[in-house]
């Protein structure tokens, strides 16, 4: 093996630095805001606007993160993410009814404690929600999206109705607690605090994910399998397994987002997650299906959008959602962050 | 052979891994026949040549020592010079105990490296026996193969 590429010339090869990140997606956020903001005229205006859709865009991230992975690892189509939504909002009552004194309290840790213990009740209930559905309703529709669409629609009117026999028909008042309530004032310009709480949980949520898909093992997998399911099977893995992981932990994320949500509207009904679902699935279409980055962005960029055209032309704001995906598949027909399988 | 479009190499080739990680010292004599990796290592490997992602796909099938490797055609769009290394390769992993299963139409390849040879025509096997039988009978390879091995 005397030729120049024998292992003494391998060592003295420099691996190139790794390729750049695809910038344009990331810079779309930032750009529409800045680009509005003549339009829209006053500081403080654009402020909340943009304050409103970032937390808007964070909740409905966290609710479409999880089903993003879903479809992008097993090709599923679950129309029954939705109902994850109200099953969380829901299961949060459980914790925050009886602990009102909790959320009335003129104290911060007992405030945030109990919005914690919230999150974490319907996180779990709708882990074991989603764990059963996945049991029960996806397994036997593997493959068959037609069926996969009437059968998870079916399972969403089901677990909805059981929402409201066991809690009522009535709508649920969800008060706040105390330290989330009200504004900051700088200046001119007023947050609600609730609103700054709900991108902060989302931008956690994000880092969350970027790091187990990133760092890790499972992550790695999971990428692998969104890409191509078949060939991480071949080598030795049961994707199966790991997708009702992700369907869980999915199930649970839109949970959080349930709860997040429930408290932004301080009131609950049983549809509350059907009626949020078809933004759902905009903002996954938006990102490139499997891809949580993506998902991030168009989450964002729905929520701003919606919100600006809301304040500037309210007629055009009904259309904002399909008006946002058809300019974004124009540009890039396989999502912002399409993957290149299939 | 496949590979994953949007991992990197290094990421393709840690998926070949069952316990996790690569080991040192076997990923720089991979990385010495076939050092196009090491340039390529952070990049996704969906950017990389026909060729190139050839050999990462060999790199991950051999990234730990398995007993049994089933092999395709693995010199399709390498350059010479790789094949070269590659035949080194093969050999020493044959050394190592690993039985390798090899379907190749590049004969002179698959004749300094089998112990046993079959060679199908139309789905079945017309020939099998030991491969030095085989290499030393002309006759038989040109009846067998169509083909004046001299132009090999």
């Amino acid at each position: 093996m005397n030729d120049p590429f024998s292992a003494a010339a391998a060592s003295q090869i420099e691996a190139l630095p790794a390729t750049g990140v695809d910038w344009a997606p990331l810079l779309l956020v930032p750009v529409v805001a800045l680009a509005v903001l003549p339009l829209v005229g006053s500081f403080p205006a654009w402020v909340t606007l943009t304050v409103a859709g970032l937390a808007m865009g964070m909740m409905i991230f966290i609710m479409a993160s999880g089903l993003t992975l879903v479809f992008g690892l097993m090709d599923v189509l679950n129309f029954g993410h939705g109902a994850f939504v109200s099953v969380g909002a829901y299961a949060a009552t459980l914790v925050l009814l009886p602990l009102a004194g909790w959320s009335g309290a003129d104290s911060v840790a007992l405030n945030l404690a109990v919005v914690a213990l919230a999150i974490v009740a319907a996180m779990v209930a709708t882990a074991i929600v989603g764990w059963i559905f996945e049991r029960l309703i996806i397994r036997g529709v593997y493959g068959q999206h037609l069926r996969q669409i009437l059968v998870t629609m079916g399972g969403a009117i089901v677990t909805e109705q059981l929402l409201a026999v066991i809690w009522g028909p009535d709508q649920i008042p969800l008060p706040v607690p105390e330290t989330l309530r009200g504004a900051v004032v700088l200046g001119d310009v007023a947050i609600e605090k609730y609103r700054i709480f709900a991108v902060l949980v989302g931008l956690a949520v994000f880092a969350a994910m970027f790091l187990v898909l990133n760092r890790t093992r499972i992550g790695l997998l999971i990428r692998a399998g969104v890409e191509n399911r078949a060939m991480v099977e071949a080598l030795g893995y049961r994707v199966q397994r790991l997708f009702v992981g992700v369907f869980v932990a999915g199930s649970a994320l839109a949970g959080l987002g349930g709860v997040l949500w429930g408290l932004y509207r301080e009131t609950l009904t049983a549809s509350m997650g059907g009626e949020i679902v078809v933004m759902v699935f905009i903002v996954i279409i938006i990102g490139g299906l499997g891809s949580v980055g993506g998902c991030f962005i168009g989450a964002l960029l729905t929520a701003l959008v919606a919100n600006y055209t809301g304040y500037l032309s309210p007629k055009v704001a009904l259309a904002s959602n399909i008006l946002v995906m058809v300019a974004i598949l124009l540009w890039r027909p396989a999502g912002l962050y399409g993957t290149t399988r299939r | 052979m496949a590979v994953f479009s949007d991992l990197t190499v290094h990421e393709n080739l840690l998926l070949g891994a069952r316990q996790g990680r690569l080991d040192a010292a076997r990923l720089e004599w991979i990385l010495g026949f076939l050092p196009a990796l090491k340039k390529f290592w952070n990049y996704p490997a969906g950017n990389l040549s026909g060729g190139q992602k050839q050999m990462v796909a060999i790199a991950r099938a051999i990234v730990e020592p398995r007993r049994l490797l089933l092999v395709d055609e693995p010199t399709k769009g390498l350059a010479p010079a790789i094949v070269g290394n590659l035949l080194a390769a093969f050999r020493e992993l044959k050394a190592s105990g690993t039985t390798i299963l090899l379907v190749e139409q590049n004969v002179s390849f698959v004749k300094s490296l089998g112990d046993h040879v079959a060679v199908m025509d139309d789905g079945r096997i017309v020939h099998a026996g030991a491969m030095a039988e085989f290499a030393a009978d002309r006759a038989l390879q040109s009846r067998l193969l169509g083909l004046a091995m001299e132009a090999h």
